[in-house]
């Protein structure tokens, strides 16, 4: 268990710092039932807000909301990404429900360079500060027996070279699950990706 | 274009960041910016960078406020380890940087991270090495012992 509550004692002076605020219509609350690991007070809401990803180190130590600490560990990283990119997240491609050029390139181009026997491609360009019906920000799950034997960098790297074209034209972001067969198995689903923070657009403080 | 390169010098200065430690050291000079070549997105400058720390990570925005959701995902993985120490480039204050590394790293997504000056992976990557254990060994042969080893500790003693 990666539980770090007895981090979350000590921790009653920095609550303050990040007072609760109310949770966004839109955000859910994480449900405490599913969390077999977290101890902390349950029912308490967690705030998955961009705002709250900020912290301020003191003294060189990082410090967070002790809420939010046990949710960021082991497999609730993954978790909180999904929770959060439910959010913004629409379905369909980016929104329209129409598959852009780019997303059919895309598709084409892993189904001849990798013969994969599952290919999940989605357009996650709505959750993204970019106009709608963008094609810029993608997730795929890729299996294919050709990832056999090969690292996740090599996987990640076959799968750059068929779509360099995207990848230098107007892909900005890929979320890459490269898998073999075996793999997809243990695990067949395809992830949803961390909020949008912003990127360039978001003005500094 | 001397003016450009004044400003590249500023802001390659203003991309560095050092979390967690005392800032200074390491900088390069503007006057070491030549024409044509020791560019902050030079293969030199970003060969030293990469070398320049066991951690090396290139991100949009800065682990206190990261401005991508990817970026952030590398800065909570290496917080839920206890690795304070890293270096942290933001590519946002540095085009030159930013397309630098895209070339130097051949690979064409911000975040990158760097272990030991060997190029790891993206976000992706990082969150797989996390959930398989993988990443926990890597810091351990950068002579970094992970804080979830302390957690697991813990448990086990109770």
């Amino acid at each position: 268990s990666l539980l770090r509550d007895a981090k979350s004692s000590k921790d009653t002076t920095k609550v303050t710092e990040h007072t609760t605020v109310p949770v966004s219509p839109h955000l859910p609350v994480l449900s405490r039932s599913e969390d077999s690991i977290s101890q902390s007070a349950s029912g308490r809401e967690i705030c998955i807000r961009p705002a709250c990803q900020e912290f301020r180190p003191r003294g060189g130590t990082a410090v967070t909301k002790p809420e939010c600490e046990p949710m960021l560990s082991g497999q609730l990283v993954v978790r909180l990404f999904s929770m959060a990119s439910r959010v913004c997240m629409s379905r369909g491609s980016a929104g329209s429900g129409v598959i852009g050029p780019v997303e059919a390139a895309i598709r084409t181009k892993l189904e001849q360079a990798l013969n994969p026997e599952v290919l999940e491609l989605r357009n996650e360009s709505g959750g993204h500060a970019v106009p709608p019906g963008s094609e810029t920000h993608f997730r795929v799950a890729v299996v294919s027996s050709r990832f056999e034997g090969l690292s996740p960098l090599q996987r990640h790297r076959l799968v750059h070279a068929a779509l360099s074209e995207e990848l230098a034209g107007p892909v900005h972001a890929l979320a890459i699950q490269a898998r073999t067969p075996a793999q997809w198995r243990e695990n067949p689903q395809l992830d949803t990706s961390p909020a949008c923070l912003g990127g360039s657009k978001k003005s500094r403080t | 274009m001397s003016g450009s390169l004044g400003r590249a010098a500023a802001s390659a200065a203003t991309a560095l960041l050092r979390w967690g430690r005392s800032a200074g050291g390491g900088l390069r000079g503007p006057g070491v910016r030549a024409a044509g070549s020791g560019g902050s997105g030079s293969s030199e400058h970003l060969d030293a960078l990469v070398k320049k720390d066991k951690v090396v990570v290139f991100l949009k925005g800065t682990p206190e406020q990261p401005q991508c959701g990817f970026s952030n995902a590398v800065v909570q993985i290496l917080r839920l380890h206890g690795v304070r120490d890293y270096a942290a480039y933001n590519v946002l204050d540095d085009p030159q940087l930013r397309q630098g590394i895209k070339d130097y790293s051949n690979w064409p997504t911000i975040p990158q991270v760097y272990l030991n000056g060997e190029f790891v992976g993206g976000c992706d990557i990082l969150l797989q090495m996390h959930q398989n254990g993988d990443l926990v060994e890597e810091l351990k042969k950068l002579g970094i012992r992970s804080a979830l080893l302390d957690e697991t500790k813990d448990q086990d003693s109770k």
